[in-house]
Formats: C-alpha cells, sequence, structure tokens
C-alpha cells in the first residue's frame, strides 16, 4: 500500500492469539523489531493505521515527531491524549497471555523485514478484513469520550480519523 | 381591460391567442415538463455533468493542472476546482479515498512572518472548529489530515452532496407554486443545526447557502444538512454574535435567491423551536436588522 510520500510503503499484517508479548515489547526497545506493533483491539480499520502512519512519516521527514522513532510516532497518533508513554500503553503490546496484534513495516516491498519478524512472534496470521471481529468499539469510545452526537455524523472510523487528524489542532 | 389568467393551471398551455402574447408566462405554467427535482435527483445531475466535463479535462490536462512556474506538479494527483480568495480546493485521492484538499497559500502583499502566523492561524481554528463543530453533532465532513507545513487540510470528499444554493435556484426555476413545499423541510432542517450550532456556542462566520451543503445518498430517505468552511468561524455565548451569524446568512440568502423572505422564516421558525437561547438570538438579530451591518457593538 502506497502513500501520499510515494516513495515510502507501508505493510500491515495482523496477528491473532500472539502469546510472546513480553518478548515482543524487549526487541522492540532494543531495535531487533523495527516496527509498530499495534493493539489490534483499538483499531476499527486500516484506515485508521494509514492515517496515523501518513502523519508519523509526514513528521518525521520534517524531524518534528514527539517520539523517537517513526514507530513510536504511529502509536503516539493513534491515542487521542498528548502523553507519550500512555499511548504506547494503550496502544501498543499488551501484558496479556494472549493477544491480538496488528503489525505496520514501512519501506519493506520485497518482505523481508515481514519474513523476520514473522519468526519471532509466536501467533497466526491472519487477514487484516478479520479485524472487524476484534476490535473492541466500547473501549475505543471510552477511551476517546466520544458522545454519541458526533457518531451520528458519520461512523466509529471518521470519529476516530477526525479526532487524529485535528489533535494538535488544540 | 380584461384580466387574462395567462397562470393557467399547470400543464395546460391556455388559450392558443393568448399564448402568442403571454408566452413567457405559459412556460413558466407549464411546468409539467421541469418538475422540481429532488435533492437526490440535483446530486445525480450534477455528478452526471461533472462526470462528462471531467473527462474532457483528464483528456486534455493528464495528471492534474496544478502545476507551479517551474512546471512541476505542486500536488501530483489532485485537480484544482475551485479557487477563492483565501485558499484553492482540490480533488484527490488520499490513502485510497476521494478527498478534497483545501489548500491556503500565503499572500505576497503581506510581511512574511505575519502571513506564516495567520495562514497557519487560520488553518489551525478550521481544523479545530470543524472537530468541535462534529463533537456538538453537527454534520460537517472529516478531516483526514492537516499539513502544517504549506498549510493544507485533507478532508472528506462527499461526493453524493449538492449546495443549498444550487438545490434552492434548481427547484425555484422548475417549481412555480410548488417550491415553497418542496423547500420547506430543507429549510427547517437548516434551522435545527444551526440552533445545534449556536447552542454548542460556535459561530460559523460565513452563513451561505454556498456554505450549507445537502447530502444524500441511497441509503438516506431524507437530505442530510452539512456544514462545510469553518475558516472564519470562532467560539462564542454571545447572543450578539449569534444573532449576527443569523444576519448574515439572511442577507446572503435573500441577496442570493430573491423572493425567499418567506423561506428563511421558515428556517428561523424551526431554529426557535430547536434551541433552547433562541429567543434572545432572535432578538439580537431584530436589533442588528435595525442597525443595518454586521457590527458587533461591544464596548
Amino acid at each position: 500500500t502506497l502513500d501520499l510520500y510515494p516513495d515510502t510503503t507501508v505493510t500491515m499484517a495482523l496477528f491473532s492469539q500472539v502469546t510472546n508479548g513480553a518478548e515482543i515489547r524487549r526487541k522492540i526497545t532494543d531495535g531487533t523489531i523495527a516496527a509498530a506493533v499495534i493493539n489490534a483491539q483499538m483499531i476499527c480499520d486500516p484506515f485508521q493505521v494509514l492515517v496515523a502512519v501518513n502523519k508519523a512519516v509526514h513528521l518525521d521527514k520534517l524531524d518534528r515527531k514527539k517520539t523517537k522513532t517513526v514507530f513510536g510516532e504511529i502509536l503516539f497518533n493513534l491515542s487521542p491524549g498528548n502523553n507519550i508513554l500512555a499511548a504506547y500503553q494503550k496502544f501498543g503490546v499488551q501484558d496479556a497471555k494472549s493477544q491480538d496484534l496488528l503489525l505496520v513495516l514501512l519501506n519493506d516491498p520485497q518482505g523481508q523485514q515481514l519474513e523476520q519478524v514473522y519468526s519471532i512472534i509466536q501467533g497466526t496470521r491472519i487477514p487484516l478484513e478479520s479485524l472487524r471481529d476484534i476490535v473492541d468499539e466500547q473501549k475505543i469510545i471510552k477511551l476517546f469520550k466520544i458522545p454519541d452526537a458526533e457518531r451520528k455524523v458519520g461512523g466509529l472510523l471518521d470519529v476516530v480519523v477526525c479526532r487524529m487528524a485535528t489533535k494538535d489542532a488544540g | 381591460m380584461e384580466e387574462i389568467p395567462a397562470q393557467a393551471s399547470k400543464g395546460e398551455s391556455g388559450d392558443s391567442r393568448v399564448a402568442s402574447l403571454f408566452d413567457f408566462h405559459v412556460s413558466a405554467a407549464s411546468s409539467k415538463t421541469a418538475e422540481i427535482p429532488t435533492v437526490a435527483e440535483l446530486i445525480d445531475t450534477q455528478a452526471k455533468s461533472a462526470c462528462a466535463l471531467g473527462g474532457l479535462a483528464s483528456c486534455s490536462e493528464g495528471e492534474g493542472s496544478s502545476t507551479d512556474g517551474g512546471g512541476r506538479l505542486r500536488h501530483p494527483g489532485f485537480v484544482l476546482f475551485m479557487q477563492g480568495a483565501e485558499a484553492r480546493l482540490y480533488r484527490g485521492t488520499f490513502l485510497g479515498r476521494p478527498v478534497v484538499m483545501k489548500e491556503r497559500f500565503s499572500k505576497k502583499y503581506r510581511h512574511p512572518r505575519l502571513d506564516e502566523k495567520l495562514t497557519t492561524k487560520r488553518t489551525q481554528g478550521e481544523a479545530r472548529t470543524a472537530a468541535r463543530a462534529r463533537k456538538a453533532g453537527i454534520p460537517t465532513p472529516c478531516i483526514y489530515f492537516v499539513n502544517y507545513q504549506n498549510n493544507c487540510i485533507y478532508m472528506e470528499d462527499m461526493q453524493l452532496a449538492t449546495t443549498s444554493r444550487d438545490y434552492i435556484m434548481a427547484v425555484q426555476s422548475a417549481g412555480g407554486g410548488d417550491s415553497f413545499q418542496a423547500l420547506q423541510p430543507i429549510m427547517d432542517k437548516i434551522g435545527q443545526i444551526l440552533a445545534t450550532l449556536h447552542d454548542a456556542d460556535i459561530i460559523h462566520g460565513d452563513l451561505t447557502t454556498s456554505n450549507i451543503m445537502l447530502k444524500q445518498d441511497k441509503t438516506m430517505s431524507e437530505p442530510e444538512v452539512v456544514l462545510i468552511d469553518f475558516g472564519l468561524s470562532s467560539v462564542s455565548q454571545l447572543n450578539e454574535d449569534k444573532g449576527v451569524d443569523l444576519y448574515v446568512l439572511e442577507k446572503a440568502f435573500l441577496s442570493t435567491h430573491p423572493n425567499t423572505e418567506t423561506l428563511f422564516r421558515v428556517i428561523l421558525k424551526s431554529y426557535s423551536k430547536q434551541s433552547r437561547k433562541a429567543k434572545d438570538v432572535i432578538k439580537k438579530l431584530d436589533e442588528v436588522r435595525l442597525r443595518g451591518r454586521k457590527r458587533t457593538m461591544v464596548g
């Protein structure tokens, strides 16, 4: 999948029932895994992730990221608040025995990085469409504090995306 | 002289002798040939003609007409379709979705630093207010991305929508006597939306019939009112400001669409019904009308 920055490609992969969350988190911190690993329950549609990625890549090119890496920036963009740690906690790898994780890689057209990460993750890969069944809408509504009136304007995805896009407008 | 009823009942062209003298009356009366379009129908017609034009445009211009002096495409993949005093509007695709991109350009006559601050502030304000309006339940296009470097806002392209300006004009030119009935429910909805907006203490700032859009797709039994262009908007609890907001709309309404005083009254009526603070706002509106122009006499 391509971007507003045509020299950047985005690859997304969904993994179900991942058991080695702690190990993955360690590998992200020490840099072995160069990807954004997202708590799939908080994602209602791949578009939501793409919007976060777009903003992250944009800020990265301008060197105006709020976080250290573009992947951290993706997680930060997904979150409604300005607290980076909270974003990682809510949207990143969870402390659960088994969880569903969405992986996001950048500039991996041949799939080499994906293969690398594949070997590390202990879980089953499922199609992106299954995201619909994994998402926990109530959790999202609660975290973003979405009033009923806003939801009527245009489904959950639109609300979340709009919030993400206008977060730093004040 | 005998008064000849040229306004015969719809569809009947009346006496042929009369017809030759009062040809224009006849064509207005025989509105059977041009029936009042529904919102959905107008959207459809506009979409079809846009397609036809779009086909020609893409042949002659290739990928997009947004070139700058050097010949490079400023916004590859985006096609310019409107230019206003403050911004240019483009259509294109963003992450797989059709979008409208609003680019605020710099005004060269301004001092560069001031210009930069101003345009960014306007862009930011627009994004902020659009988000606020959505939280209050006002339908407005979803914003996907804001680029503060070049002050571009990428937002949802509402493809199945028309401006209320276009719709009112279409109905009036087709309609004859029935146009009021066809437009009344729309006016009613507009009043409700404005009431919701003002109850949330949001002042639109530039209410015109071109900024009030009507959306209707196959899943909707009735058209939906959508507000756009929050570039001049602000937040205020003052009834004065809300009254001015309504006054601006009234002026724009009556000047663009002649003989629509009754229609505007429908908007005000439905506004009063919906809003809790309407009485005071309408009072202010009356005061503003007496004063003449949009002025806030504060302090």
